[in-house]
């Protein structure tokens, strides 16, 4: 799709397509049967609907007003300027995530005679029944712990910062989590019925990768082939750390988001990683991003929300230890924020959660503080100024904050982090807190876990099992927090570099395994649930990349 | 004292041991820290006698009372030289860098006393009270006033008008010719420090030097940064939780968390730069830090008196400002050896097992080696060279594996010496048949 440049010229004046009313605001999809040039004309389409688009066209005739070239050559100048300048950039980064998006969605029916396909969230509806569930039981959850505080849920501050005693408790942990996907089962399975259920906790039978499937896509991790986090620490290869930082400053200039991508999966050296992450999650703030943070401060400091304390209580829980104390300034700062902003929601890939706590808004002109409880404030009028507790959608959880934490450690500045947290967050580590039978989500990443180490090593498992420390247990909090805070940060930040690049979160389980599998040997010899536990407490000398090219790609493994 | 009187039987008496009694290594100690468990952990014996133990590891006391006395037998091995003041009391430090800057300028070496830069301007008082006066008033400022004797941050506080001094100087009634008068220095105060979470830093670094002529340092690989607890803020300067960094004053603050210590390892300290300010600045930072350390020991090296006997580990306080310039802060010759945390335990136990094998009284080693678990040898006569194909110029915040290199060093040496007896028994069995 790299020949989409050429076609793509800021020529002004293109003929409009005529518009179907579901069109106009819908998402890009394309058709079934569609080759590459009726691709191409639907992305043309929903370019010319796209911000970018007006703004790259803007620019180019701001340029071609002050660079008074002649009418003939008007063609040849913009399709230089392109070319040579951020704009091009900017243009061929939106198209191919136009494109990616596309290729995401289900294609259209070729016939219009059947209605538009609308993509179900969820398959399966034990599991929906599940995530109903869940999601209204954080409500009440919520809504309980805010009535205790018996304070109102939403006021104007006074002036200045009050801090309620933190007398709050987290809402759910990993462990709750857990618990509630272990119990969903489906009925037609046959297991229900002859009782043979296997070692995994995990009931429902979903489909995933085995080794082969792995290896074939993750090849970039090869041995064969050096790697960050694995070839600039041996002795003696040291100036693979310096060539890379070499190729990847000249990629980033040139900024187009593939090659990056192709770049990151081979790891990304740290003094790159503020921008090719920038570039690739497009997070790095525009004049109009500060603008809105400033704006989300302000409404930090003026609107006292109660969900703020239980944000604050999981921030200090995570600056309690030595590796992130140093950044509990910013990180409260951030994460505050992220509680406000209202747009969270909307970005997430997949929604977080359908029940969410609404409230009457406070308004300045019908006295300061509206003092309304939880309870009372959602049988108000239905037509009343709602806000959300949280605002963002996101309900608090024990160790929310320390997923954010490495991301202190790639830029020093609060806009930065923020807007990096928030893409990180909204593109892949909402997925592992929602309950969801999709890809790439927590259930699939678990049991993508007990199919690779189960067949990998039975007997460690078995054994496992029978004393009583099902690895599952082990290693759930790990995938929960995508390994932040159990590995040391610049190692879990290489795993994310390779997350990002390869837009999937796999590789976490298939890291959980490789661990589980390097310390077999001393599992197979724990005789209690204790002694595993002790065994996994120690995880600060493991180095991840290395772990994972062994458990892909070692030849004649047990 | 009984101990006195026995001493004295053994001058008088004679029964003194030329060289050491066969058995475990002795030592003696009055530390119940992370000295103590090291030492047992190696197997050597805690004994009480002077004239048995082959290493003394001794407290600021018996240093200054008994070390000019006690005779040592040439197996013997002390902690500490005997003015090591020189180089970590903070008045004698400033003279003897100032007489080093001095000293090369006289002979011409215009660019090397340029690098004498890294203390910031500094009077003793109550002598270059006037001088002081001086400089404040042509350069404004703050200013920070250190009692010379004391440690752990005591007594350590900022001025920024000069009517402060002078109400502190009326306060102590001090008298240069008194015998009271206590000294303290006033030193310019950086103002722009280097700030990670919005908190001011420094960086402790162990060093360790086995003798001063010829000049032989090794300087361990980890270290650690002390932070304080509240943000810097340049307005406040009354408040020594935000502009003292020891951990001794920041335990005190109200918001001190016991579990984290406010202390990050070199190690990620010095990724987390790379990733704010590229791979070479800090590159250069790193190697910087490791030349004024060695540029800090040159200038002492005349004056402190050179004995076999004698080693020394010193604590370094480094500070970094905002523009990676590196400045000093002060040298300590009895750098704490109580852990607040199992972190904190782990790197000072592993470093000074190392200092222990570099020591090396069990005679394992040659003497020469590069590296000996994370100890680096960084100058010895001459500054030590580094391997052309790696990338850093400074082994200083790398990855350590000791445990691996002090095996294989270990093994390495035990093969040598193997091999050395049996050409040794060759020849002497071939002599013999003949």
């Amino acid at each position: 799709l790299v020949e989409l440049l050429p076609q793509r010229d800021g020529r002004g004046g293109q003929d409009m397509h005529e518009w179907r009313l579901e069109e106009l605001f819908s998402e890009i999809q394309y058709s079934e049967n569609g080759d590459f040039d009726e691709r191409c004309r639907t992305v043309e389409k929903y370019l010319q609907m796209d911000s970018t688009h007006y703004q790259i066209k803007r620019a180019v005739k701001e340029n071609l007003m002050s660079a008074n070239c002649e009418p003939g050559n008007v063609h040849e100048y913009v399709r230089k300027l392109l070319a040579e300048t951020e704009l091009g950039v900017v243009l061929r980064n939106r198209i191919y995530e136009l494109d990616e998006d596309a290729k995401k969605r289900p294609r259209l029916p070729s016939k219009e005679l059947m209605p538009r396909f609308k993509p179900i969230r969820e398959q399966l509806d034990v599991v929906d029944m599940a995530r109903i569930q869940w999601d209204s039981r954080l409500k009440t959850e919520l809504r309980s712990l805010l009535n205790k505080l018996s304070r109102p849920a939403v006021r104007l501050r006074g002036g200045k910062l009050n801090d309620d005693g933190f007398t709050v408790r987290f809402i759910f942990t990993s462990e709750d989590l857990l618990e509630v996907i272990l119990a969903i089962k489906n009925p037609n399975f046959s297991g229900t019925f002859t009782k043979h259920v296997g070692w995994n906790l995990l009931q429902l039978q979903l489909q995933t990768p085995t080794v082969e499937e792995l290896r074939s896509k993750y090849r970039e991790l090869s041995p064969d082939i050096r790697q960050m986090g694995v070839d600039d620490t041996i002795y003696g290869s040291e100036w693979f750390g310096a060539e890379r930082e070499r190729t990847g400053a000249s990629l980033a200039n040139a900024g187009y988001i593939p090659h990056l991508k192709n770049f990151a999966k081979t790891g990304v050296p740290n003094s790159l990683r503020p921008a090719l992450w920038g570039r690739i999650l497009g997070c790095n703030p525009t004049p109009k991003d500060l603008h809105r943070y400033k704006l989300l401060r302000q409404n930090l400091a003026s609107l006292d929300v109660a969900s703020d304390s239980l944000f604050r209580f999981d921030v200090q829980e995570t600056t309690d230890n030595d590796e992130f104390f140093v950044f509990s300034d910013p990180l409260n700062e951030a994460m505050l924020i992220f509680s406000r902003d209202n747009q969270v929601r909307s970005l997430c890939s997949l929604e977080p959660t359908t029940a969410v706590l609404e409230v009457k808004a406070p308004s300045p002109l019908d006295g300061s503080s509206s003092a309304e409880t939880a309870e009372t404030a959602e049988t108000t009028a239905p037509d009343a100024k709602k806000i959300a507790i949280p605002p963002c959608g996101i309900i608090p959880f024990y160790q929310l904050s320390l997923i954010a934490a490495p991301i202190c450690f790639i830029h020093a500045d609060v806009e930065h982090i923020y807007y990096m947290w928030r893409a990180m967050y909204c593109r892949y580590f909402c997925r592992l807190h929602i309950i969801s039978s999709q890809k790439d989500t927590i259930y699939y990443l678990a049991k993508t876990f007990e199919d690779l180490l189960s067949t990998a090593h039975p007997k460690v498992y078995y054994h496992a099992v029978s004393i009583g420390a099902h690895p599952l247990r082990t290693v759930f909090p790990w995938i929960f927090t995508a390994f932040a805070g159990v590995l040391p940060v610049f190692q879990v930040l290489q795993v994310w570099d390779r997350i990002i690049a390869y837009n999937t979160l796999e590789l976490l389980p298939t890291l959980a395994a490789a661990i589980y599998l390097f310390r077999a040997d001393r599992v197979l010899e724990a005789k209690s649930a204790n002694e595993v536990h002790s065994i996994f407490k120690e995880t600060v000398h493991i180095q991840a990349i290395p772990l994972l090219q062994h458990f892909l790609f070692a030849k004649g493994k047990t | 004292m009984m101990k006195d009187w026995k001493d004295a039987d053994r001058r008088v008496g004679g029964l003194r041991r030329k060289t050491r009694a066969p058995g475990p290594i002795r030592f003696r100690t009055t530390f119940r820290n992370c000295i103590l468990d090291t030492l047992k952990r190696r197997g050597w014996k805690e004994v009480e006698d002077d004239s048995e133990c082959d290493l003394n590891w001794m407290d600021r006391d018996w240093i200054r009372e008994r070390f000019d006395r006690v005779h040592l037998e040439p197996f013997q091995k002390v902690n500490h030289f005997r003015n090591h003041y020189e180089l970590t009391r903070k008045d004698s430090m400033v003279k003897n860098l100032k007489r080093m800057k001095r000293q090369l300028e006289k002979e011409g070496k215009v660019e090397e006393a340029a690098q004498f830069d890294f203390f910031p301007q500094t009077f003793v008082l109550p002598g270059e009270y006037l001088l002081y006066v001086e400089a404040f008033k042509k350069l404004g400022g703050v200013w920070i006033m250190k009692p010379v004797g004391k440690s752990q941050g005591k007594g350590i506080f900022l001025v920024d008008k000069l009517s402060q001094t002078a109400q502190w100087k009326h306060d102590n009634r001090f008298n240069p010719d008194g015998p009271q008068a206590e000294t303290y220095v006033a030193q310019q105060y950086i103002h722009n420090p280097l700030l990670i979470g919005g908190r001011k830093f420094d960086i402790r670094l162990y060093v360790l030097v086995t003798s001063f002529n010829p000049l032989k340092v090794h300087m361990y690989r980890d270290g650690f940064a002390r932070f304080s607890v509240a943000r810097y803020d340049t307005k406040n300067i009354n408040n020594t939780f935000v502009h003292v960094t020891n951990v001794a004053i920041q335990k005190t603050a109200a918001d001190y968390d016991a579990d984290t210590g406010g202390k990050m390892f070199l190690r990620p300290l010095k990724l987390y730069l790379i990733s704010k300010f590229g791979a070479e600045r800090v590159n250069e930072l790193f190697c910087e830090i490791q030349l004024t350390i060695i540029r800090s020991l040159q200038a002492v090296q005349k004056t402190i008196i050179n004995d076999k006997h004698c080693f020394e580990l010193y604590g370094y306080d480094v500070m970094i400002d905002d523009n990676l310039k590196v400045w000093l802060i002060e040298v300590n010759a009895f750098p704490s050896l109580t852990a607040n945390t199992k972190d904190d335990y782990n790197l000072k136990c592993a470093m000074l097992d190392d200092m222990l094998s570099i020591i090396d009284l069990e005679k394992r080693l040659n003497g020469n080696e590069d590296q000996v678990g994370s100890f680096d040898l960084i100058y010895s006569e001459g500054y030590v060279k580094f391997d052309r194909n790696c990338e850093y110029t400074s082994y200083l915040g790398c990855t350590t594996n000791r445990t691996r290199q002090l095996g294989k060093l270990f093994r390495s040496r035990g093969k040598e010496r193997e091999l050395a007896e049996r050409k040794l028994k060759k020849s002497q069995g071939g002599g013999k048949k003949v």
